[in-house]
């Protein structure tokens, strides 16, 4: 059922996808996301040369380069971000373009000498369908080395993202320990991008981490979120593009990721940017319509709304308030009682503010209109016994009394 | 014993410390006082061996700093980590059991044990599963706190670990470090705050740049260096330590 | 013919000056580089609807990706509290990967160079002009093009020139002076996916980006005022420019990669030096 061509594009978006997500997971967590994307960049150079060099494309030479010239990048990233003022996006971004423009230099060079540059121009967007036995094994013993030390070094890399300091003082090698980070995220990096293209490949890296890290805190649930969410991609883009023509493998990964993660971001019950903003709103329309009530509680108050607005709507929909007599609203029994607990809280902040904190009576109105909101019904019953269940505010206008 | 030497220290060009010189036998609870920008921070900093010195050595439990970082413990006053990392509050408690020679992927069943007990002793147990960001700041310095003392180290360094706490952890954080300092271990702590000093440790050492003072309470704790330290008016220095018990008299017969 | 391509090749260094200093400033640099990946889905689009290989819609349609993108980042990092440079890299890579899904899925119908853009060269090709020496190719409407961004941005300059000043210096200052910096950020923004759009018409996008970010770089170590950066950086882009395209003349090399080295180049011997003096040359903005 599924052709050998389509067997080995799906194993080597599955491997790079799950070798990407892995090796993204401690460059995320050390906020280095932006420098793998560099990184994807920077390594072009370093594989330009190597096939100059060579004259092939997919020699040991590759990796070699790859890495020192990866490791290169990152060095002097570190190097311009500490030793000058440029911050770190700044050192990023300048290391990226300077190496990705010396690779289109060598690259332009070598298009007139006439060498071939079959495998070069892979490294900018990838060929999944070109995949050669050899890089499917490159990739499946990355894969294997790359699980093992990341198992036995999970502590390593929590520890050192989270709290680099304290990482150094328990003795925690920190400065070969980054060294060899550089070097690995380099040597997969430059395996990947002949697979996915430079682009791709750094999405990898840094999308599923960050879906992960947005569904759980706890670090195994990130861990299985990122390289789940990885694979799962990898897997279903190679059998939709095995049923599309000419549809890029890698691509296709990273978009069927966007779609998975984006509604997550959008619509997660608790921490998805809509429910926020629902929830914000509702938030709001409380204010609204506990100011609404008091409006209407105080008797001196003329004028009245007689219209209907969003927050009369609602207040009537509660049965907080009534029609009367005159044509406008008036509160219902219910909504006696609701606005007296507002107003209550209001006094008594303003007691308290007036009494404890010695603030002049002119100033604590302002204050008191927004605890008021705040104050939860424990925080009213303590400010009421610290302050002796006063009667009067600092107003003299009465604090009523708890129903 | 903390023996320094002749010790210059700063940042850049600019000197924090100058001509430190003063030992003091260990285990003991060492309280470092003294004026703002006085280099109390600095010294910290310089036997953890996180700032070099311009000149000076200092020696820990007799050998070099360099060779002695596995008994030392810190809790700096600010924590610069990203509060919305994901790890949660027994994660963070189970770093102090770290040690680079352990290559297992797990920590071990005593390593659990004792961070739990830990974080009991500052009274975080409950939270051992939230996430480090959803706690208050006097929260998250018992967690830090937890985490270097779950290290176990005979030298516990912290700098105002009460500073910006609010009251209740930090009545808590200061019965946790007696009880540590009483199963013979030492610290070595940065106070801001006089009053309390003279009754909370047992050694005190009086910085203001250059040292005024360094030994027993009642050698350093006395009126003159006071007035050296802070430069402050003398009566309400002498009003203080009249209440601490001492009488004006005793005090300025002291060199 | 020299003059044309150095012109637009000047405009386009004296816009991304401008945008580049604040972006650099606001640490934002790699924005720009998310930008120029984030405009092929635009490219696409506005290639659909106009049916031509350019024309305003192309250009409207990419600076609308591209802004767009910017936007999102800022959006999520923001309101769905994901790390900044995650966003980043979430965002352009996934609206990145959809232009590419955009340009194979119509591959065969289209006069699009398919091949062209798979094999990487959208990166660094003009879009409509084949990559060598074609510069005779040069229509004078890339350089209007130029001309009419390099207006917005010395009109947008002029009116907001006191506001820009502070925000960026320091932003949270803004909110105590009244100024909305949050607009002001997406006009820039939206200057910048015009500038990028425009000038990658004539030297690709990465380069484009090259020229946001270095000479602003190399403007902030030595400048010691907002004004100075700003003049250093626009003549820094120019010097790149000059020195570039003499380098790529005398030694065969490929204009565009030239000048953005040379550029490089030159921010290697100022980092140099600022570091040699290191007494704290050169302002700090806040975040």
């Amino acid at each position: 059922m599924v052709s050998e061509q389509l067997f080995w594009i799906i194993s080597g978006c599955l491997l790079a996808a799950y070798l990407l997500s892995l090796t993204g997971i401690p460059v995320y967590l050390r906020r280095e996301s932006l420098a793998g994307d560099a990184l994807s960049h920077a390594i072009f150079p370093g594989v330009v040369l190597a096939v100059w060099i060579s004259g092939e494309n997919n020699s040991w030479l590759t990796y070699l380069f790859g890495v020192l010239v990866g490791s290169l990048a990152l060095f002097l990233i570190q190097s311009i971000h500490q030793k000058t003022l440029i911050p770190k996006d700044g050192a990023t971004g300048i290391v990226l373009i300077l190496f990705f423009s010396v690779g289109l230099l060598f690259m332009g060079r070598l298009q007139r000498s006439g060498v071939p540059l079959w495998g070069v121009q892979h490294v900018l967007l990838g060929k999944a369908a070109t995949l050669l036995p050899s890089d499917l094994i490159a990739l499946a013993i990355l894969s294997v080395v790359g699980s093992i030390l990341f198992f036995y070094f999970q502590k390593w890399l929590w520890l050192e993202a989270f709290d680099s300091k304290f990482a150094k003082h328990s003795g925690l090698p920190k400065n070969t320990y980054g060294l060899f980070l550089n070097a690995w995220t380099a040597l997969v990096l430059t395996a990947t991008i002949q697979i996915l293209g430079a682009v791709l490949s750094a999405a990898m890296l840094i999308t599923p981490s960050a879906l992960g890290h947005f569904l759980s805190h706890n670090p195994k649930k990130l861990i299985l979120i990122s390289v789940l969410s990885a694979c799962t991609a990898a897997v279903l883009a190679g059998f939709i593009s095995a049923s599309v023509p000419a549809m890029s493998t890698g691509a296709l990964t990273v978009i069927l990721l966007f779609l998975l993660a984006f509604p997550f971001f959008l619509f997660h019950p608790k921490k998805g940017i809509l429910m926020k903003w629902i929830a914000r709103k509702k938030e709001a329309g409380r204010w609204k319509d506990e100011n609404t009530l008091k409006q209407f509680y105080n008797p001196a108050n003329v004028h009245l709304e007689t219209g209907l607005n969003p927050s009369i709507k609602r207040l009537l929909k509660n049965r907080l308030i009534q029609p009367n007599n005159n044509g406008s609203w008036e509160l219902s029994p219910k909504g006696v009682l609701e606005a007296e607990r507002i107003v209550r809280k209001h006094r008594l902040w303003e007691t308290f503010l007036h009494n404890r904190l010695l603030i002049p009576q002119d100033s604590v109105h302002e204050n008191a209109e927004l605890m008021e909101h705040l104050l939860d019904d424990d925080a009213e019953e303590r400010l009421s016994v610290e302050l002796n269940n006063p009667g009067a505010d600092p107003h003299q206008s009465p604090i009523p009394p708890k129903k | 014993m903390i023996e320094v030497k002749n010790l210059n220290a700063g940042y850049g060009k600019r000197s924090a410390l100058w001509n430190i010189d003063f030992s003091i036998p260990l285990p003991a609870f060492i309280g470092i006082i003294g004026p703002n920008g006085g280099g109390k921070s600095t010294l910290l900093k310089s036997i953890l061996g996180e700032i070099t010195p311009f000149t000076g050595s200092i020696q820990v439990f007799g050998k070099p700093i360099g060779e002695v970082r596995e008994r030392l413990a810190y809790v700096p006053q600010i924590n610069s980590v990203d509060w919305n990392f994901p790890i949660r509050v027994m994660d963070v408690v189970l770093m102090g059991r770290f040690r680079p020679h352990s290559w297992g992927p797990f920590y071990s069943k005593s390593d659990r044990e004792k961070a739990e007990f830990y974080l009991n002793a500052v009274g975080m147990f409950e939270f051992s599963k939230r996430q480090v960001g959803e706690l208050s700041g006097g929260q998250r310095q018992r967690v830090f706190l937890a985490r270097a003392l779950a290290r176990e180290a005979d030298l516990l360094l912290l700098d105002e670990p009460l500073a910006g706490v609010d009251a209740g952890s930090g009545e808590r954080i200061l019965a946790v470090l007696s009880n540590y300092q009483k199963q013979g271990r030492s610290i070595l702590m940065v106070h801001h705050d006089l009053l309390t000093a003279s009754t909370l440790f047992d050694h005190l050492i009086l910085l203001q740049t250059r040292l005024v003072a360094a030994g027993p309470i009642k050698d350093v704790f006395t009126l003159n260096n006071l007035q050296t330290a802070y430069g402050t008016d003398v009566s309400i220095l002498s009003e203080m330590i009249h209440k601490l018990g001492q009488t004006p008299a005793k005090i300025s017969d002291h060199p | 013919m020299t003059l044309f391509i150095l012109a637009t090749a000047g405009l386009l260094a004296f816009q991304a000056a401008l945008g580049g200093s604040f972006l650099v400033l606001r640490r934002s640099a790699m924005l720009t580089d998310a930008m120029a990946h984030s405009l092929l889905p635009g490219l696409v689009l506005g290639y659909l609807v106009s049916g031509s290989r350019s024309g305003p819609e192309i250009i409207f349609f990419a600076a609308v990706s591209s802004f767009l993108s910017a936007y999102l980042i800022d959006f999520l990092s923001k309101f769905a509290g994901i790390w900044f440079e995650a966003s980043t890299g979430f965002v352009f890579t996934s609206l990145f990967s959809i232009g590419i899904v955009l340009v194979t899925a119509l591959g065969g119908n289209v006069d699009l160079d398919a091949d062209c853009i798979l094999y990487g060269e959208l990166l660094y090709v003009p879009f409509r002009y084949s990559y060598t020496h074609s510069w005779y190719d040069l229509l004078p409407l890339p350089l209007w093009n130029q001309i009419w961004v390099s207006l917005v941005w010395i009109v947008f300059l002029i009116l907001k020139w006191k506001q820009l000043k502070i925000w960026a210096f320091d932003e949270g200052f803004c909110r105590n002076a009244g100024i909305a910096h949050n607009s002001l950020r997406r006009f820039v923004l939206a200057l910048t996916s015009m500038s990028i759009v425009v000038g990658f018409d004539a030297f690709g996008a990465v380069l484009v980006v090259g020229f946001f970010i270095l000479p602003a770089a190399t403007a902030w170590l030595i400048s010691q005022t907002w004004r100075a950066m700003l003049l250093n950086s626009i003549s820094v882009g120019l010097i790149s420019i000059a020195l570039g395209y003499g380098f790529a003349l005398v030694f065969d090399w490929e204009p565009g990669p030239s000048m953005v080295c040379l550029s490089g180049f030159i921010f290697v011997v100022a980092a140099f030096w600022y570091y040699t003096k290191k007494s704290g040359s050169g302002f700090r903005p806040t975040h």
